[in-house]
């Protein structure tokens, strides 16, 4: 099957690794960089992804799309989403069904887009990733998510797989993720562990049991919107209190640039927070007229969050009653994700923990990335003694149910059962001659259905008519690896197969996959299009480095003639400045202007004094680092 | 007729305690664990649907065992009262609604 790579794709930020030759390697991007942006931005020549997306924010913040993790698989009319609308700059509408979509401008028109093409492109920039890194094709992938993420949740980032031509091979709890990363390497008799992950925009707490190999899920918990972001919130909230006090009349709000700009500078300050116990936060012109400097202390920080903070060990007592475990019982409590640098967090913990320090000996912001790799491994048969005997055993995280008398939840598989599972239900017929049943599917913990989602209607049809009470239809609830549920149904009697129909399910249906595939591809070709074009740029500003560097050179400068000297470079100034002034011009402008200057201005010049070879050997080795750095496919 | 227990006992290769009760939870775990290891679909990628079945069988008989319903302890006869027997197991494995 190829490579398989692991993605851990997080609110902010995402990472890619993989497992081979006996250890798993997180690949950098082709910044450089480890992590990589969750953001997508169009400008009105191309699409960006990653660093390059997020580097622009400020510039083009109405089209520069980020955060998408926490209105995937979500309604519109959802409180979450209605509240974070508020601080994002990019727009958000409902569709015909009620589900968010992010509408942008491109070349002056209009462009809706689902949270799960966006989180493809985003998949699709560290496919690119481990592809450039490993030179080879790779069509599969485990994918990790939150693992209080719901059915709808995890649907949606699958297909976010599918639309980017990806096989999710897995969709692999974040928790369980690092767990692996925290384990593999450990010779430990049988110990009882509990990750704490606070990442950018999620939170889940799971504990398991890990006993040579075998990682066992006992409970899990936590909260799909809670994280960094949220105290980079109370942040951003506190400064814009201030800039309103100090400038009566000014509102950051009513500028997108602006929040985008304390957005940036809050993350600054909240990082700086974990070692510093004081940082000033300074954005010089954040509106016409306003300068901000304000410094904030680690105490005040604290003080903004604390609830937030508070919020944090609930999920953690949670899982303790749910497996029956005591504190005491806990041999580690392992730290992921970036937030769990906050000196306040792991405070907190220790105290919770009696005193027990946290565990921080993963890579708080690699870990997830890392077992998802291992499990990669695992997936795509790899032969290496560290992997052969591993087992992960992963668990339900919210109760699946069905609507009974009185609009009465009834469990069929409750929270924490191991996956995969399936359960089977009896139903009969409440009427003579009935040859139809429905059921509605329901996820969560509260007692009365409509407190709970509806995961979808459920219609039995095709069974013979029989007298009341008769038909036996047993209806079957698979929750796979995954976590995602499927339901079938058959009536035993009669032996045949009932039909369901699943209705207002959160799924998006083949034909929508279809048509985004077939649109992502589109872009391939467009980014393919862009790729050549700033390919083309840059060896025409290449080229024109060369050739000044070598009129920098003082052995050529002293045998060359004054006026070819003076040709030369104001040849050079005039592409320069072409280059400058204008916009974005096709790959075939640029390769002509470089034609213009190689074999008619500059060129020719340079070869009357012998130096052309220099001028090429200058060029060669820098062109696709360059080019690569300016677009990202 | 054999009762819930007996069934999951058998599932899982381990025998009821003296009582008829589910035995320790040691015995249990283990006796999952290693089941597990034979039976989970990702260790069976040739054979997914049966290793996803036989799984699902393994991991409900560990959970009766583990969490009897009070069903499971009076449906059989002439048995001491459920007090003296499996009830004592505390270690709930699924969740509390």
């Amino acid at each position: 099957m190829g490579p398989v790579v692991g993605v851990d794709l997080g609110t902010t930020y995402s990472c890619v690794a993989i497992f081979q030759n006996g250890a798993v390697e997180i690949i950098a991007n082709d910044q450089g960089n480890r992590v990589t942006p969750s953001y997508v931005a169009f400008t009105d020549s191309e699409r960006l992804v990653g660093d390059a997306a997020k580097t622009q924010a400020a510039l083009n913040p109405a089209n520069t799309i980020y955060d998408t993790k926490r209105l995937i698989g979500r309604q519109f009319t959802d409180p979450l989403v209605q509240k974070d609308m508020k601080l994002w700059p990019f727009k958000v509408v409902p569709d015909s069904s009620g589900k968010p979509l992010i509408q942008v401008t491109v070349d002056g028109a209009k462009k809706s887009l689902t949270p799960q093409e966006v989180s493809s492109m985003v998949l699709g920039k560290m496919r690119d990733t481990a592809e450039a890194y490993l030179g080879k094709e790779v069509k599969n992938m485990v994918v990790t998510v939150p693992a209080y993420f719901n059915d709808a949740q995890r649907q949606a980032t699958k297909d976010a797989g599918a639309i980017a031509g990806l096989n999710v091979l897995r969709i692999l709890n974040e928790p369980t993720a690092a767990a692996i990363a925290f384990g593999l390497d450990r010779s430990h008799a049988a110990e009882t562990v509990l990750v704490f992950d606070l990442g950018g925009g999620t939170f889940d707490v799971s504990l398991l049991s890990i006993d040579s190999g075998v990682f066992e899920v006992l409970a899990t918990a936590g909260d799909t919107h809670l994280g960094g972001e949220d105290l980079d919130a109370r942040l951003i909230q506190h400064l814009i209190g201030i800039v309103k006090k100090k400038y009566p009349g000014k509102d950051p709000t009513t500028s997108p640039a602006a929040v985008q700009k304390l957005r940036r500078e809050a993350e600054r300050a909240k990082r700086a927070l974990s070692t510093k116990t004081e940082v000033r936060v300074e954005i010089e012109g954040l509106l016409p007229g306003v300068d901000l400097s304000e410094m904030v202390t680690r105490a005040k920080f604290e003080e903004l969050c604390a609830d937030l903070f508070r919020q944090t060990l609930l999920p953690v007592e949670k899982v303790l009653e749910d497996a029956a475990i005591s504190k005491s019982d806990v041999s580690e409590v392992v730290l992921v994700g970036g937030s769990t640098r906050i000196p306040k967090v792991r405070s907190m913990l220790k105290r919770f923990f009696n005193g027990k320090e946290p565990n921080t000996s993963i890579n708080p912001d690699e870990a997830v990335a890392f077992g998802a790799a291992v499990q990669a491994g695992v997936l795509s048969g790899e032969r290496d003694k560290k992997i052969q005997d591993l087992l992960l055993l992963d668990v339900a995280p919210l109760t699946l149910g069905i609507e009974t008398t009185g609009g009465v939840m009834a469990a069929i598989i409750p929270r924490n059962t191991v996956i995969p599972t399936s359960k089977t239900k009896r139903y009969t017929t409440a009427e003579d001659g009935q040859v139809a049943v429905t059921n509605k599917v329901f996820e969560g913990e509260r007692p009365l259905s409509q407190d709970n989602r509806l995961l979808g209607t459920f219609e039995l049809s095709g069974f013979p008519a029989m007298p009341r009470g008769e038909a036996q239809i047993d209806v079957t609830f698979d929750l796979d690896a995954n976590g995602i549920l499927s339901v079938s149904a058959r009536e035993v009697t009669s032996g045949t197969e009932a039909k369901i129909t699943i209705q207002n399910a959160d799924r998006l249906s083949p034909e929508d996959v279809e048509r985004m595939v077939n649109e992502a591809a589109s872009y391939k070709d467009a980014d393919a299009q862009a790729l050549g074009r700033v390919e083309a740029r840059v060896r025409l500003e290449q080229y024109v480095h060369a050739c000044r560097k070598l009129l920098k050179d003082v052995e050529l400068r002293n045998r060359m003639l004054e006026e070819d000297v003076l040709s030369a470079t104001s040849d050079l100034d005039t592409v320069d400045a072409w280059l400058d002034d204008s916009g974005d011009h096709s790959a075939a402008e640029y390769d002509e202007r470089l034609a213009e200057l190689r074999d008619n201005s500059v060129g020719p010049v340079f070869e009357r004094y012998d130096v052309v070879g220099q001028l090429h050997r200058a060029r060669v080795g820098l062109l696709r680092v360059a080019a690569w750095r300016t677009v990202c496919a | 007729m054999p009762s819930l227990l007996q069934e999951a006992a058998e599932v899982l290769g381990v025998e009821l305690g003296a009582d008829g009760g589910p035995p320790d939870a040691e015995v249990i775990a283990a006796a999952f664990k290693k089941l597990a290891m034979r039976w989970h679909p990702d260790r069976n990628p040739e054979n997914v649907k049966e290793a996803t079945q036989r799984f699902a069988e393994i991991s409900a008989a560990r959970d009766l065992l583990v969490d009897p319903p009070p069903a499971a302890l009076v449906d059989e006869p002439a048995r001491a009262p459920p007090s003296a027997g499996g009830s004592s197991k505390s270690s709930g494995r699924t969740g509390k609604s």
